[in-house]
């Protein structure tokens, strides 16, 4: 089985700034791979270890994914490949942009029997780009798998809604969308992070797979939510009588 | 003045029909709903305030809601409506995400709250895991939105209401899914957003069975129970409806206790409008106490029980 | 010499943090230390996730790599635990290099599942610096080896299945080549395990050994016979870049809690930190760690380039574990009263560190050890 699996590099969200204005600045952060596609890498290892056949990773995005350390961050986790779609315009992208070019990537490697993306990006986690590639290439697909198998052919899923778990019988080609904790993301070790830094990266650009649609919506701001106004008082420790002092204050809001 | 006359509303669940419908009522002129199910709820979803309902049918052994999504869309080619909002569910994103890609473009994901008054339809949405929040505009002719939950109030339930009704023929799906079996999962179908004091802990609290202690907090205190995401989604000790951040449930309750709680941004977004905040955490430089009201450098399990019996003692 | 880290050990690094995190919390620590066990779960994690095995042969399941990195590992794992009985690799590399191939695979196989395969025991109780004194005897009767003595300090001698026990021949021509190594199992009839209560460590049991006609085999000797210490010479240096990196993880942890808490706690009506006497501190203890890391990056560093850091790693043993506990000693200061108290991990580090320099050589034998060895240089 041939499997990619989408990650999206974000700026650690830690090294944000807000500026005087509420606007935001990203200009000292650190990029890193997303948090729950980590978890769709493994997802998409395990599933490739059990069931056999090789994973491929697979991002579109900005400047970012030329940095050699996160290509071999990703490479770490198993995956034979990557493959990068790199423009400018694609670090602003949004869902459905993101899916097309995704899509039309995924077609283009060929022979691709399964693609997993994470719950939803770490920086706009809007929970899309899994549900749009799917019917972009018109294949099934499923959001909110918690687990996986393969038997004859097909994969088995579970999926976890909010109040009942479905079992699904999902045929390939299809699209999945795992859960946050479908697993834990591994750890690479030393072997992996060596053996990365030889693995190829395919570089395509927006030419090489037919361009990009126009942007379906438009950002009109960003800014930093207003801070509600707090008293901050503080007790400084748990002996009898500070507890009581932090007791009277929540008395009277009782 | 808006532009929006046709507004839709697909969502699986009861509850939040009424409540998108009152926001469809506020944000365009005629509300259509896409309801699937049972053909006794039509009557209902109309007094909750659709002016059409648009009845698809039932699932059963071989069709699942997600059959539907061919339906849908070829709906939404011949009615072109001008907002289709969706409820917060993890089967509502993926209907919406997949019906907006079909019609080539994206969904406004967890609006909070939506402009009409110019002539296009914006929404603001939480980014970066609540560091910032975004406003954003649709380009396009439907515009796809998954509703935040709690965003719109529902209206008061009205029987005398009438509505136009039409079955609307199943178009067989090009490629599906096919549902085996379904089960119920566990954890209550709390609301959290209706609870007036809230007490949420988070990974603070070293085992299940602490949970108790709080549990009669709670109890003594007329609160309902919260957690952070490590709480539900990591060690599965509360249901997911239960936790509270940029991911979870987003509320202001007017009482907030923090036990065990770092203050991660995720996590407060969630709770940094309540009316007032209390922290108990060990740690004098946890994030939690520069936003909250009162704070206590302390350990739970030594502040906790000695708030249980002073409430006690004080009834 | 290179001093920024190479993507490959930043992402190294990186993954033994996450590692880290997910399993060594506060509250973890402090119930391995309450209930003076072993943090398993961490070991676990560790063999699991190939860093357990980290510096040993690929032949016997490890992952060779360069001191500096090695020593950077270290490092990381120690700006979150106290010692608790990883790594040995050097060691072991010593034992696997001079031991039978019996011996190898007996360590290899224990050490894969994250056991500490053995115990070093050279101490006794009359011979600590002066290990030369050491009175532990191996007899020959009747084709078999006799060992008698008594060790002491012998760190995890109760939760180690060997040990290698250090013998000398009174009747030794040559002093300096008398000390024999002897891999003993450590439940062997006659062998006797106590554990010392101490005030840190509180992981790693530290044991007096009681060896009492302890019978083994000619076959159990490791190495060469009489070549005792100097066959470990070079072990020994590599415990000293281990002290090093132990110091380093501890006082930068140490540092960054004082540092936060100078800016968050309010005395006087403004954070602690705005007192020129509070920053004084600050700015010492970030030269100092600063200073650490170079001297003990530089020592790994020669090593790995084939240059004896017999003096270096004497010189930079000497400064890390000194200028480790200042650092914890002045970030207690720092954080005052409940500096002291056991919610606050400075309190521990500070405990922790300060037998770094009894360990592997005291302050002043590392001073011994340098101070001739600069003499030579310029007589
Ligand atoms: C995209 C994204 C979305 C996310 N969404 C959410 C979300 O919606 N909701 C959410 O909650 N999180 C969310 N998270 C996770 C979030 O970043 C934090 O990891 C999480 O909120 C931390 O939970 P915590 O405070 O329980 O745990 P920790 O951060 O580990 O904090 C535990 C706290 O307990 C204190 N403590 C420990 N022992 C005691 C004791 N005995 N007594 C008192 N205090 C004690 C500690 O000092 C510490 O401050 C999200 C993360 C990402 C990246
Ligand atoms: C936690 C811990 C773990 C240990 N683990 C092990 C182990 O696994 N295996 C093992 O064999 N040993 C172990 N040891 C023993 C350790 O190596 C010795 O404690 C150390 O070598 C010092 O010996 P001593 O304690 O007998 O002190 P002594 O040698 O008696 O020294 C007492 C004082 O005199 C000073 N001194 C001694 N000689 C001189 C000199 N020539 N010039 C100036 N000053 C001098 C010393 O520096 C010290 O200040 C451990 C010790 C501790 C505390």
């Amino acid at each position: 089985m041939k499997i990619a699996v989408c990650y999206k590099l974000v700026p650690d969200e830690q090294d944000i700034v807000i500026n005087g204005d509420h606007t935001i600045s990203f200009d000292k952060a650190e990029w890193k791979i997303g948090q729950y596609d980590l978890v769709a890498v493994e997802a998409a290892m395990r599933l490739a270890e059990v069931a056999g056949g090789t994973v491929s990773a697979l991002s579109a995005g900005g400047k970012q994914l030329e940095n050699s350390k996160l290509k071999k961050n990703i490479l770490s986790r198993g995956p034979v490949d990557a493959y990068m779609i790199i423009d400018e315009t694609m670090s602003d992208a949004d869902s459905y942009q993101t899916a097309y070019v995704l899509a039309k990537a995924i077609e283009k490697i060929k022979d691709v029997d399964l693609v997993v993306c994470g719950e939803g990006s770490s920086d706009m986690y809007a929970q899309q780009v899994g549900s749009q590639i799917g019917e972009l290439l018109q294949w099934p697909s499923v959001n909110a798998i918690g687990t996986i198998t393969l038997a004859d052919g097909k994969l088995i899923a579970e999926r976890m809604l909010e109040t009942e778990v479905e079992v699904l019988e999902i045929p390939i080609p299809a699209v999945i969308s795992v859960t946050s904790d479908i697993f834990q993301a591994r750890i690479a070790n030393l072997k992996d992070i060596l053996e990365a830094g030889k693995k190829p990266v395919v570089r395509w650009d927006l030419d090489d797979i037919g361009g990009v649609p126009e942007m379906s919506t438009n950002v009109l701001s960003v800014l930093a939510p207003p801070q509600a106004d707090r008293r901050r008082v503080i007790i400084g420790g748990d002996s009898g009588d500070q507890i009581n002092e932090f007791y009277e204050h929540l008395r009277k809001e009782l | 003045m808006s532009r929006v006359k046709d507004v839709w509303v697909f969502t699986e669940k009861q509850e939040s029909i009424a409540e998108l419908c009152a926001g469809a009522r506020q944000l365009g002129e005629r509300v259509t709903v896409l309801a699937v199910g049972s053909r006794d709820r039509i009557e209902r979803i109309i007094a909750f305030g659709a002016d059409r309902v648009f009845y698809l049918g039932d699932t059963g052994a071989d069709r699942t809601v997600e059959d539907y999504a061919f339906t849908l869309s070829k709906l939404i080619e011949e009615e072109a409506p001008d907002l289709f909002l969706f409820g917060a569910t993890k089967r509502c994103r993926h209907m919406a995400g997949r019906l907006a890609a079909r019609q080539r473009t994206s969904v406004l994901s967890d609006i909070m709250e939506f402009l009409t008054d110019k002539d296009e339809i914006q929404g603001t949405q939480m980014v970066y895991g609540g560091a910032a929040v975004r406003t954003l505009a649709s380009k396009s002719a439907t515009v796809f939105s998954v509703v935040g939950s709690g965003v719109f109030t529902s209206l008061p339930e009205d029987a005398d209401r009438e509505g136009d009704v039409r079955a609307v023929d199943f178009v067989e799906p090009a490629y599906r899914v096919r549902c085996m079996e379904k089960r119920e999962r566990g954890g209550t179908s709390v609301d959290l957003t209706a609870a007036k004091r809230v007490i949420a802990v988070g990974r603070g609290i070293a085992k299940e069975e602490d949970l108790k202690m709080i549990e009669e907090l709670a109890r003594l205190i007329g609160a309902e129970i919260g957690c952070t995401r490590p709480i539900s989604e990591g060690v599965n000790w509360m249901g997911r409806e239960r936790y509270i951040g940029v991911s979870g449930v987003m509320f202001k309750p007017e009482l907030y206790i923090a036990i065990g709680i770092s203050g991660q941004i995720q996590h407060m977004v969630g709770c940094n409008q309540s009316g007032v905040i209390f922290a108990i955490n060990t740690d004098t430089a946890a994030k939690i106490f520069s936003q909250s009201d009162y704070g206590i450098v302390g350990d739970l399990y030594t502040v906790v029980p000695v708030l249980l019996e002073k409430i006690r003692a004080a009834r | 010499m290179i001093i920024q880290k190479t993507e490959e050990q930043e992402l190294l690094l990186e993954n033994l943090q996450e590692l880290m995190s997910r399993v060594c919390t506060e509250d973890y620590i402090r119930t391995c230390e309450k209930n003076h066990e072993q943090p398993h779960k961490l070991i676990e994690a560790l063999v699991e996730n190939g860093f357990y095995m980290l510096g040993l042969p690929e032949e016997y399941g490890g992952t060779p790599l360069d001191h500096l990195t090695y020593f950077m590992c270290v490092e990381e794992v120690h700006k979150i635990m106290p010692p608790f009985g990883w790594p040995r690799a050097l060691s072991l590399n010593e034992m696997l290099r001079l031991g039978t191939e019996e011996q190898r695979k007996i360590v290899a196989d224990l050490v894969k599942q994250g056991n500490m395969a053995f115990s070093f025991a050279i101490t006794e109780p009359q011979a600590g610096s002066d290990d030369n004194a050491i009175t532990t005897t191996a007899t020959r009767k009747n084709g078999k080896v006799y060992i008698n003595g008594q060790k002491t300090f012998i760190t995890g001698a109760n939760i180690s299945p060997y040990m290698l026990v250090a013998t000398k021949d009174p009747n030794s021509p040559d002093p300096r080549k008398s000390v024999s190594f002897w891999f003993v199992p450590a439940d062997a009839p006659g062998v006797t395990i106590q554990t010392l209560p101490k005030i840190g460590w509180l992981m790693l049991p530290t044991c007096e050994v009681f060896l009492d006609n302890v019978e083994i085999e000619e076959k159990d000797i490791v190495g060469v016979e009489g070549e005792g210490f100097l066959q470990l010479m070079k072990c020994f240096e590599m415990e000293r870049l281990t002290n090093c990196a132990v110091a380093l993880g501890s006082a930068q942890a140490a540092f960054e809690d004082a540092a936060r808490y100078a800016n968050q706690r309010v005395q006087f009506g403004v954070p602690i930190g705005s007192f020129q006497l509070i920053q004084e501190k600050l700015t010492y203890m970030a030269i100092k760690i600063e200073n650490m890391r170079n001297a003990f990056y530089k020592c790994a560093w020669e090593k790995d380039q084939g240059i004896s850091i017999q003096l270096s790693s004497a010189l930079a043993k000497l400064y890390c574990v000194q200028s480790g506990f200042e650092v914890a000693d002045d970030a207690m200061q720092i954080m005052g009263g409940i500096g002291y108290t056991e919610d606050c991990r400075i309190s521990r580090i500070w405990r922790d560190v300060r037998v770094l320099r009894m360990t592997d050589g005291t302050d002043q034998v590392m001073i011994h050890i340098a101070g001739r060895a600069l003499l030579k240089k310029y007589r």
